[in-house]
């Protein structure tokens, strides 16, 4: 670890059904050191998943819990913390209201984890943990986090990340959506079609029939492996046979949950969870032709802590590599032009980077330009008409993982805004960004188009020899084009929003 | 499991009371310094006096409630009350015996008198009426009792005169009362001089007897007496929807003069009339009555030990040791960084470490947080006021108090609030359980590291009472240890839910479950060639489920070596001869819980708040930690050692319930707790002895 943080580190996860608060510090070769684990039962998810929005009773249950972990931060001086919740409160209406009171009244900040980013979190822990034991560039896996509120599912195809969905499924969720009251025979009669329903879905947009492998995290499944193996696991890494799995599901579904926390010592939730679990595990199980499942030992708050390391230790974002990988899969599955899209990318790129002291962005938005760039014409898929925005409708209802919602709502502009009209007063999706995520949209877009532009031939051949600007004109020169004529009318036509966000006039320069 | 048959138990009650007769023995013996017997006669009073306010009592209210019940050794509550009442009859006849016969008789050859009213002078008399206009008579409160002032609320455990006088108008008797003030002193030394050479007490009572006349004026007395009743003091509160559990307690209190009278003492030789009308004026059965033959309350004789400060009728003072691992240049915290695990054995060591330590954290800058649990402390305690301290420096100090540590409820509050008023968050325990673990945290940040300080104890945070209770105090720095009693009190908090636990036990959580796991593995690993073996040392032995299990263990051959001070309902000796039961009482109140298994060649050693009685397993938030440093380990190994073969102080429990004493002249040097002063002493003085516990301690607490 090049940098070790000063003071303790906290870690709160608010979830659909428990409050958690690990409090964590590092030694100086960095080994982390668990200092506190605090949990207490909450109700979210009965609130949300039911009623879709969080109640004012369980707002101030909530409000209490989290000022008592505040109580103990301050015994621990922890200055530093990442206060997250997942399912329940992401989903709830009435979140910003919810986030709203827990920073007023509790001083914390909490913030919604976006499935994308929990997803990549999870991702890079699971890849970690595995590197060791199984070579996943071998492999086609899967991977499951069942959590009690929602569940995110990720296809790993020779080591790179493709399709991401997250879905409205947890070990308790069916029941906080219908009742507490219901008979476990009838959650057995609903959850049996459900899941089945869903993970055909799953199964039919994704390569998982090939997979070989299934990864499942989540403390549900780990408590499964705790049970099968009659103490709890001090692996890293558990690994449940298939008949293992048949075998432990049908002394589950013959116990009561009274009797599953009697005989194996695990908490209520947990109990109820089981059983809805293992039907997850059964239908996957019939869709895969994977031998067992390999449980790593992962939670949210080890992977946010490695998370939260990484970011204070500023060290690259080792995710990008993926991210590029699960953007392609999007592509693929509405049939792009990858040569070409890759083509216009790169060339943005080389725009974008000879381009810094123009338009000034960092990194991250220098992956946005490429992602929409890549994405840019997979409306088409619908229609040629109107492509782009369908483009935009498409980008923003895709999971890109390590991506907010906010970020790839960005990406969906610039594409939305590759060809045809630039942004204006009377189009509600430029409207409703920030005005800093106006201009960063106009700034994307405009490079978008200049390489739109530059090969819309398709031919591939173009080639930038020297960029170079003044205060009132770029100019571009090209290698081994005589006849510009189609690009110089493209930039006339297209490239007006470029003049228009920064300035300057472009002249295209042949040899 | 099952429990067993009920000829392998001992009624709780009796067994206390046995406990109680051992004390009188130490009343008794002619070897103990006669004020150490004065001292044993008022610990016995005081012991009986809590035993009627709280078993009697709730024996009582079983026969309303449940009256066929019976407890494991098979007695129904009436059965039970019956035992009491004649065996206590016995003992408090005994002890006045022994009181007014022989030691009262014995302070006399030492020129040390209590006046009886018979032997006042007259100028006894002279400076008893003026002692009395000055400082009695302004604190009196004199009542008549007649159809518009009906019998008064009589405090619990005061002593009360009852008098009969008629009024000079009229030929009509009046009753009347006095309180007998608790504010006053009992003893009054007379220094007219009359006597001649010596030193000359009067009891409080008898003063104001002799100056009736001036509280009744023209009244003619025509009896009087002194009384003292003892009331049921066994109230639990309703905690359910109780927001402010202080107010409620507060408020508890008040009503606790209004209790159920159970016990009426009164001096033997009162005319017959005065004493009928007094029985009828409380409501009280006939068998609750008792007379004793010489003064009342002698706990009271605590004070006259005091007033007299005569070394050379108590037994000299043990110094505390010192502990060598405690470095008296540097902080504790340092002491604790190097030695990792430091015991205390008090109070033959001494408590002022401890003091040191929470006082040291108090002030330090780097000190983060303070988490404590309070149960009995001391008045004007140096804890409270260092924790005050903290909390004005800045710290987060977060105090778990038990209000209800019986009979120091107003104490409590006093200083509870005090710390609230300091910063301090104070939390009143959790509704249900009682907190009876003792727990010192502290959390310090160095150069950026978080590092946790433990202190850990059998014993309450008490500097007072650490001077004359046996019990274990352990600092340590072990992570896991520490991440344990973090869990422990945030769970004690409220903050979080139980989970799991590395190292400790608690109860109500899992303690029970975990002695039991421990006995039923030394049983399971017992083999004839290897015989399991678990020494205990508690204060009282009650859970029939533990003794079952305990039995169990025996018939398997393992080896019980029981130090049990008070209560002990196991009876041994029927199917299995491996269980032993010692009993040690001495001048220093046992108060440790240790506990030993062999595990079958692979040791293990705990120190624990509980004793083995349901109570403690259930009802209350208690603590079992490890001690794995060897150093320690040996030092428990030389206690039990000692304390097994003590025959001196120590009595053995047989198959009929009855503790023999083996004490012989041959076995004169065995005494346990002079002996295990004298260890320490060594330990602290000899640098050879020392050298090789060390040796020990440096070799197998290595990594």
């Amino acid at each position: 670890m090049s940098k070790k943080p000063q003071t303790a580190l906290a870690i709160i996860d608010i979830g659909a059904h428990s409050a958690r608060m690990e409090i964590v510090q590092f030694s100086q070769d960095g080994e982390i050191q668990v200092l506190d684990n605090l949990s207490q039962p909450i109700f979210l998810g009965t609130d949300v998943f039911r009623n879709g929005k969080i109640s004012a009773s369980n707002m101030r249950h909530c409000t209490r819990v989290i000022r008592d972990f505040g109580t103990v931060m301050k015994e621990y001086g922890v200055e530093q913390y990442r206060a997250v919740a997942t399912s329940a409160v992401r989903e709830a209406i009435n979140r910003d209201i919810f986030l709203n009171k827990i920073r007023t009244d509790t001083g914390i900040n909490l913030t919604v984890l976006d499935p994308s980013e929990e997803l990549k979190l999870l991702y890079l822990s699971v890849k970690k943990l595995l590197e060791k034991n199984i070579n996943l560039k071998v492999h086609n896996a899967v991977l499951f986090s069942i959590g009690t509120g929602s569940t995110h599912f990720a296809s790993i195809e020779k080591g790179n990340l493709k399709n991401i969905q997250f879905l409205k499924f947890g070990t308790l969720r069916l029941i906080d959506e219908l009742s507490t009251e219901i008979t476990p025979q009838k959650i057995k009669d609903v959850i049996d079609p459900f899941v089945s329903t869903m993970v055909d879905d799953v199964a039919r947009m994704s390569p998982a029939k090939k997979s070989d492998l299934l990864i499942l995290v989540g403390a549900t499944v780990r408590s499964l492996v705790d049970i099968e193996q009659g103490k709890k696991s001090e692996k890293n890494i558990a690994v449940l046979s298939r008949e293992k799995f048949y075998a432990l599901f049908q002394k589950i579904a013959a116990s009561s949950i009274d009797d599953l926390v009697k005989t194996y010592g695990i908490s209520d939730p947990i109990a109820c969870g089981l059983t809805p679990c293992c039907n997850l595990i059964d239908n996957l199980l019939k869709n895969i032709s994977a031998e067992s499942i390999i449980v790593p030992s992962i939670n949210t708050r080890d992977i946010l802590i490695k998370a939260e390391l990484q970011r204070l230790s500023n060290t690259p974002d080792p995710f990008e590599k993926e991210i590029i990988s699960s953007v392609e899969f999007i592509g693929e599955k509405y049939r792009y032009n990858p040569e070409h899209a890759r083509t216009v990318a790169d060339l943005a790129l080389l725009l974008f980077d000879k381009m810094m002291d123009i338009h000034n962005l960092g990194q991250r938005e220098r992956l946005m330009l490429e992602i929409a760039t890549l994405l840019r014409d997979i409306g088409k898929f619908i229609n040629s008409r109107q492509h782009h925005k369908h483009s935009f409708y498409i980008i923003n209802n895709s999971a890109i993982p390590g991506f907010t919602d906010e970020e790839r709502n960005i990406v969906a502009t610039v594409a939305r805004y590759h060809r045809k009209a630039a942004p204006s007063t009377s189009h509600i999706e430029y409207m409703s960004l920030s005005s800093e995520n106006k201009v960063l949209v106009c700034k994307l877009a405009s490079l978008l188009r200049l390489a739109g532009s530059l090969e819309r031939t398709h031919t591939g051949k173009v080639a930038i020899k020297k960029l170079f600007h003044d205060e009132e004109s770029l100019t571009i020169q090209l290698n081994g084009s005589t006849d510009l004529t189609k690009e110089q009318w493209l930039i006339k036509t297209q490239c007006g929003l470029f003049t228009d966000t920064f300035g300057l006039k472009i002249i295209l320069n042949g040899q | 499991m099952e429990l067993l048959d009920k000829k392998y138990y001992i009624n709780r009650e009796l067994s206390w009371l046995s406990f109680n007769a051992r004390v009188l023995e130490e009343a008794a013996d002619p070897t103990v310094p006669l004020l150490d017997r004065l001292k044993f006669i008022s610990i016995f009073s005081s012991n009986l006096d809590e035993f009627f306010m709280v078993r009697v009592a709730a024996i009582n209210q079983q026969m309303v409630a449940a009256s066929n019940s019976r407890d494991p050794s098979g007695l129904t509550p009436a059965q039970q009350l019956a035992f009491i009442r004649k065996r206590a009859g016995a003992l408090v006849k005994q002890q006045y015996s022994i009181l007014t016969h022989d030691i009262l008789v014995s302070l006399e050859k030492q020129s040390i008198f209590l006046l009886n009213r018979s032997h006042f002078t007259p100028e006894d008399t002279r400076e008893i009426r003026s002692h009395f206009l000055q400082q009695i008579y302004p604190v009196l409160t004199p009542m008549a009792i007649d159809q518009s002032h009906p019998f008064p609320l009589v405090s619990n455990c005061s002593i009360e005169l009852a008098i009969l006088l008629k009024k000079p108008s009229s030929e009509k008797l009046v009753h009347a009362l006095v309180e007998v003030p608790k504010v006053l002193p009992r003893f009054i030394e007379l220094t007219n001089g009359s006597h001649g050479k010596g030193r000359y007490f009067a009891l409080l009572e008898d003063i104001i007897l002799t100056n009736l006349d001036q509280l009744f004026p023209q009244c003619e007395i025509l009896s009087a007496f002194p009384f003292r009743i003892t009331r049921d003091m066994d109230f639990t509160l309703n905690e359910d929807g109780v927001a402010d559990l202080l107010v409620h307690l507060e408020k508890t209190l008040l009503t606790r003069k209004r209790r159920e009278p159970i016990r009426l003492e009164i001096t033997a030789g009162i005319k017959h009339d005065l004493k009928q009308w007094l029985v009828e004026m409380l409501e009280l059965p006939p068998e609750s009555l008792y007379t004793v033959q010489g003064p009342l309350d002698l706990t009271a004789f605590f004070e006259l030990i005091r007033k007299l400060n005569t070394p050379a009728l108590v037994e000299e003072e043990w110094a505390p040791a010192d502990s060598l691992l405690i470095d008296d240049t540097v902080s504790v915290f340092e002491s604790i960084s190097k030695a990792k695990n430091i015991p205390l054995f008090h109070p033959f060591q001494s408590f002022d470490p401890v003091v040191r330590f929470l006082e040291e954290a108090s002030e330090d800058p780097n000190v983060l947080a303070i988490k404590q649990t309070l149960y009995r402390v001391s008045g004007d305690s140096p804890v409270v006021h260092a924790l005050q301290r903290a909390a004005e420096n800045g710290k987060q100090v977060t105090v778990i108090v038990e209000l209800k540590a019986r009979f120091d409820e107003e104490r409590n509050i006093t200083w509870a609030r005090q710390l609230e008023e300091s910063g301090a968050h104070v939390i009143y325990g959790i509704a249900g359980l009682k907190i009876h673990c003792k727990a010192l945290l502290i959390i310090r940040r160095s150069e950026g590291t978080i590092q946790r300080y433990l202190h850990l104890s059998t014993g309450n945070y008490n500097d007072k009472t650490a001077k004359v209770y046996t019990d274990i105090s352990y600092f340590t720095d072990n992570p896991s240890i520490c991440a344990d009693i973090s869990t422990l009190f945030n769970v004690m908090t409220g903050y979080s839910e139980f989970h799991e636990w590395e190292k400790i036990a608690a109860a109500p959580f899992n303690l029970r479950e975990k002695f039991i796991a421990l006995i039923e593995r030394e049983a399971r690993l017992s083999t004839p060639h290897r015989p399991g073996h678990i020494i205990a040392k508690m204060n009282s032995l009650v859970d029939p489920y533990i003794i079952a299990h305990l039995h169990h263990a025996a018939l398997k051959g393992v080896k019980i070596d029981l130090l049990v001070r008070g209560i002990c309902c196991l009876r041994p000796g029927y199917d299995t001869r491996t269980i032993t039961v010692t009993s040690i009482v001495d001048r220093f109140l046992e108060h440790s819980r240790i506990f030993y298994f062999a595990n079958g060649g692979n040791p293990e050693y705990f120190l624990s708040s509980a004793d083995w009685m349901p109570r403690n397993l259930d009802r209350r938030i208690e603590l079992l930690f490890p001690v794995e440093d060897q150093y320690t380990r040996k030092l428990i190994d030389e206690l039990f050692r000692l304390q097994l073969k003590d025959k001196v102080k120590g009595r053995t429990l047989d198959k009929n319930g009855k503790y023999l004493h083996a004490k012989t002249k041959k076995t004169l040097s065995s005494r346990s707790q002079e002996l295990t002063w004298k260890l320490f002493d060594t330990i602290a003085k000899d640098t050879q002895k020392t050298k090789k516990l060390f040796t020990i301690f440096d070799r197998k607490t290595k990594p």
